[in-house]
């Protein structure tokens, strides 16, 4: 064969090629297939596009709510997804007009879930439009639709170290709690550390919870930092460098989960600890608040209402007003238009929409665009805000 | 109701590009994507201070000056444009077993310093490498020829002129190159690409693996600068700039038929449109079995070709953002496949399941094509297998994420190992993306990327000759990874740009 190399190969077997093709064609079966594909059954299940819920149980905490909901097979969900500890959900609200959308941690463990129950706990925060309603509102019986969990705040072996370090605010106790379960139950393994920082010893959060979980289980243990209170059996003062490193050593990963003011003063505190980048993890910031670092952007557009044109899936076009000291998905919101969203915070992407005319700042902190939106035209509404009118195209490119 | 020429499901690479040139040729389109920005598989996402592709490696026939290949010449004749960075060599090729390095050999670009570099590894394949490369000539022009014919061959001139380009297309790769009289040593060597086509070298057909490794080695490999969602990005802008109209965040649920022809889609939300074509880069097995209205209409022969199909590779990759320099990593190669066996046949049969005893892997590192892909002092590397059967069929909710778990932490290992990368030590992000994953975003069988295998029956050879032959339902034609011409960047936006000329051709046709 190899005597004359290609020019051996008869030419014969061309001719063959399509004959045999029909004849294998021909001898298999003409029914639909009715295989299930089981990779999409998987990511169906995982990642439904939306589950429908039912609230089944409301119990009263210290200035907040634990909720805790099922699915509502009447409307079509019939199990809830399973999820990893630390993810969120986003919960899809009508308040007045306004139709907005709020991401709330999970604070139940992952095995709750396959027994059918997710809980979320909501504080009921100082000008909360969103909270606010929800524990005003939300009572057994209330249906809600919510998003698949999402987010990235999870423990991961190949990446953390076995000692995780805990930094909690007040309700950003919840991904924790639900990480302290998940080691209890034995779903996750890892050591938790927890400094959990409260005003007062009646604000905490979970606080027998927490007590009993610690009992019951060796690899869980939690500090709780009081601000404004000295009492015995708690620490005094702020969650600062010199506190958390008396517990962080060579081997351990931070996680932080907490209001945007305790991030600025946890991140300047770590700097001084020198940890290195990938040994300390925030969850999505949440809606962020414009604050001195944006005073550029603040001097410069402070007070001022912008116009905004939305150009909209049907290919309608609506012009609201937009404030610049808040995202500009608020404003769109607020009009009463559906727009996409889940993590407010500039990190999932699913508000990604296209800027057809106008200027916008995107705080660095929330900056999570891909590198190419980021000179094409794109932003994340949850958190831009408009330097001037602006007008943009949700998920419709081209449908003018 | 709204009454288009074309309505594009799906917006991949085959669906983009089918839009664009039709828009081009002066079509009204409207592309419905349920996902909520184009690309398919061809995007990217953003973990911490890293953004990943989501699947590209390189991108042959794109070139520059005067090495710009067709796909190249494709971008820019429809006014496309994307900056693109060269890959500085070809490939390293590594194979180990149990700490024994078997092969270690880095293959460059150029048609030169590849006949240079075999005359030092193989100096006796001189002759059949030469050989090669005039093989990858016959069998462009006997391409060319096919497509000069418009579906009217004549033998003689084949027979004539073509001969060359007959057997080419009658062998498998495998086959082809010992028909080159090549040393085992050099046949190896040139097979390290296999797992670009997913199938094993006595499978996959000699001319889809000829052509995509002539390309290499001649025009070299391009990557995006800012990953494949610039390119996808960039392909629907220029589309929507030539009228092209595109629904994000909305699904096909109905495909609507009168008279036997393709007359409209309903969407999720209620709505209709009527079009005259439809392109779909969802696969035919969705299109026939949940979204068509008349489901007699389907020819039996269409039926029997997808129960007689099996599905292509179903990607694994494990993304990490490494908070070290490739440097201190100790990666000096772009792509470096690394195998326990040269023998694809081997790898082919071990990774219908997710045991991973033998392996061929694909580490990717971005920085040696984009250097300032990711902050300085940082590695964007990505480690890939596939699977050529449902691997993941017997995966829990529950268990999932561990499984994953576990099969990335394999292929750490065996990048470890094999290549003395630190990585470990330096993982600051990773992502897992299982078939599982390509599945929820892509809606593709078992999470297939690479349509349907590329079998001995149904390779590139068989499916070109049959191309126009095999019937759908009138006005309704297939894109992507799963249409004629296979998978693959470079195949899907050629044959995306190909089919929009048939649909032309039926819309100004009169529907014929």
């Amino acid at each position: 064969m190899k005597k004359e190399f290609l020019e051996s190969v008869p030419l014969e077997k061309f001719a063959q090629l399509i004959p045999n093709r029909r004849r294998i064609i021909e001898s298999a079966s003409a029914e639909f297939p009715e295989y299930e594909y089981n990779a999409n059954r998987l990511a169906k299940n995982l990642h439904p596009k939306v589950q429908h819920t039912v609230v089944t149980d409301v119990k009263e905490l210290n200035g907040a709510k634990l909720f805790t909901f099922r699915a509502d097979p009447e409307k079509g969900t019939e199990s809830l997804a399973y999820f990893q500890a630390g993810q969120y959900i986003s919960l899809e609200l009508k308040i007045g007009d306004s139709l907005l959308t709020r991401p709330y941690s999970l604070c139940s463990s992952p095995s709750q879930a396959l027994k059918g129950e997710y809980q979320i706990v909501v504080k009921t925060m100082k000008n909360g439009f969103a909270s606010a309603y929800i524990n005003e509102n939300f009572a057994a019986g209330t249906k809600i639709d919510i998003s698949a969990p999402e987010g990235t705040f999870c423990y991961e072996p190949l990446r953390d170290a076995k000692k995780i370090v805990g930094i909690a605010g007040g309700s950003g106790i919840a991904p924790f709690l639900s990480f302290a379960k998940a080691i209890a139950d034995g779903t996750e393994d890892f050591e938790l550390t927890l400094l959990y920082g409260s005003r007062t010893e009646e604000e905490i959060l979970f606080k027998e919870e927490l007590e009993e979980l610690q009992n019951r289980c060796g690899r869980i243990h939690v500090i709780h930092v009081l601000s404004d209170e000295e009492k015995e059996g708690y620490r005094h003062g702020f969650i600062s460098a010199e506190l958390i490193s008396e517990y962080v050593d060579n081997d351990t990963s931070v996680f932080v989960c907490g209001s945007q003011g305790m991030y600025d003063y946890i991140w300047k505190e770590m700097e001084k600890l020198g940890l290195s980048r990938k040994n300390f993890r925030f969850d999505a910031y949440g809606e962020y608040r414009l604050t001195d670092r944006d005073a550029e952007y603040l001097t410069a557009h402070q007070g001022k209402v912008y116009e905004l044109t939305v150009v909209t899936n049907d290919g309608l076009t609506h012009t609201i007003p937009m404030r610049c000291d808040e995202p500009i998905l608020v404003a769109i919101e607020r009009a009463g238009i559906k727009a996409p969203s889940k993590c407010r915070s500039g990190e999932c992407g699913w508000c990604r929409s296209r800027l057809v005319s106008g200027e916008v700042y995107t705080p660095e902190i929330t900056e999570h665009r891909r590198q190419y939106d980021r000179t094409a035209g794109y932003i994340h509404p949850c958190c831009s805000f408009p330097c001037s009118d602006c007008k943009i195209m949700i998920n419709c490119e081209g449908l003018e | 109701m709204e009454k288009y020429d074309l309505i594009v499901i799906g917006a991949g690479n085959g669906g983009l590009m089918t839009a664009c040139r039709a828009s081009q040729l002066g079509l009204k389109v409207l592309v419905v994507e349920k996902h909520n920005l184009p690309g398919g598989a061809a995007t990217s996402f953003v973990r911490g201070r890293f953004e990943f592709d989501a699947s590209l490696h390189e991108i042959p026939d794109f070139g520059e000056g005067e090495a710009r290949g067709e796909l190249g010449h494709l971008f820019d004749e429809l006014g496309i444009e994307v900056e693109m960075l060269p890959v500085k060599d070809a490939f390293r090729y590594v194979v180990q077993k149990d700490g024994v390095k078997e092969l270690d050999v880095t293959f460059p670009h150029g048609k030169e310093k590849v006949m240079q570099l075999i005359s030092e590894i193989c100096p006796d394949d001189v002759e059949a490498m030469e050989r090669f490369f005039a093989a990858a000539k016959d069998m462009s022009r006997g391409i060319g020829y096919l497509g000069s014919c418009r579906g009217k061959i004549d033998p003689e001139v084949l027979r004539n002129e073509h001969p060359n380009f007959m057997r080419i297309m009658s062998l498998s790769a495998g086959d082809f190159l010992e028909a080159l009289g090549m040393s085992q040593k050099c046949i190896d060597i040139l097979s390290a690409y296999w797992p670009y086509q997913g199938t094993d070298m006595y499978t996959v057909d000699a001319s889809r693996y000829l052509m995509m490794v002539n390309g290499y080695f001649v025009n070299g490999a391009f990557v995006p600068k800012a990953r494949s969602h610039s390119l996808s990005v960039a392909i629907a802008n220029r589309a929507a700039e030539l009228g092209c109209a595109f629904l994000y965040n909305k699904e096909v649920t109905k495909v609507l038929t009168e008279n036997g022809r393709i007359c409209g889609v309903k969407l999720d939300d209620g709505r209709r449109f009527e079009t005259t074509a439809i392109a779909s880069n969802a696969y035919p097995e969705i299109v026939y079995g949940k979204l068509l209205d008349d489901k007699s209409l389907v020819p039996p022969f269409e039926l029997k070709k997808i129960n007689a199909r099996e599905y292509g590779f179903r990607a694994f990759s494990v993304f990490l953002g490494l908070d070290a320099s490739p440097e201190e990593i100790g990666i000096k190669d772009y792509t470096t496949f690394i195998s326990s066996t040269k023998d694809s046949k081997v790898i082919c049969e071990e990774s219908k399941t997710r045991s991973g005893k033998e392996y061929a892997q694909d580490a990717c590192c971005l920085n040696m094509a984009v250097p300032d892909c990711s902050p300085e002092g940082t590695t964007i590397l990505v480690l890939t297998i596939s699977y050529t059967g449902d691997a993941w069929a017997d995966v829990s909710e529950e268990d999932y994420v561990k499984a994953k778990r576990e099969v990335a932490d394999q292929l750490i290992r065996n990048a470890e190992e094999a290549m003395g990368y630190k990585i470990r030590e330096h993982i600051e992000e990773i992502e897992i993306a299982s078939p599982v994953t390509f599945a929820r975003y892509m809606g593709s069988p078992q999470g297939s990327i690479y349509g349907y295998a590329s079998l001995k029956w149904d390779g590139m050879s068989s499916r070109t000759l049959a191309a126009g032959m095999e019937q759908t339902i009138p006005g309704l034609f297939f894109v992507g990874g799963h249409g004629s011409s296979l998978s693959g960047y470079f195949p899907t936006y050629s044959s995306g740009n190909t089919t929009a000329f048939q649909i032309m051709g039926y819309v100004k046709g009169g529907s014929r």
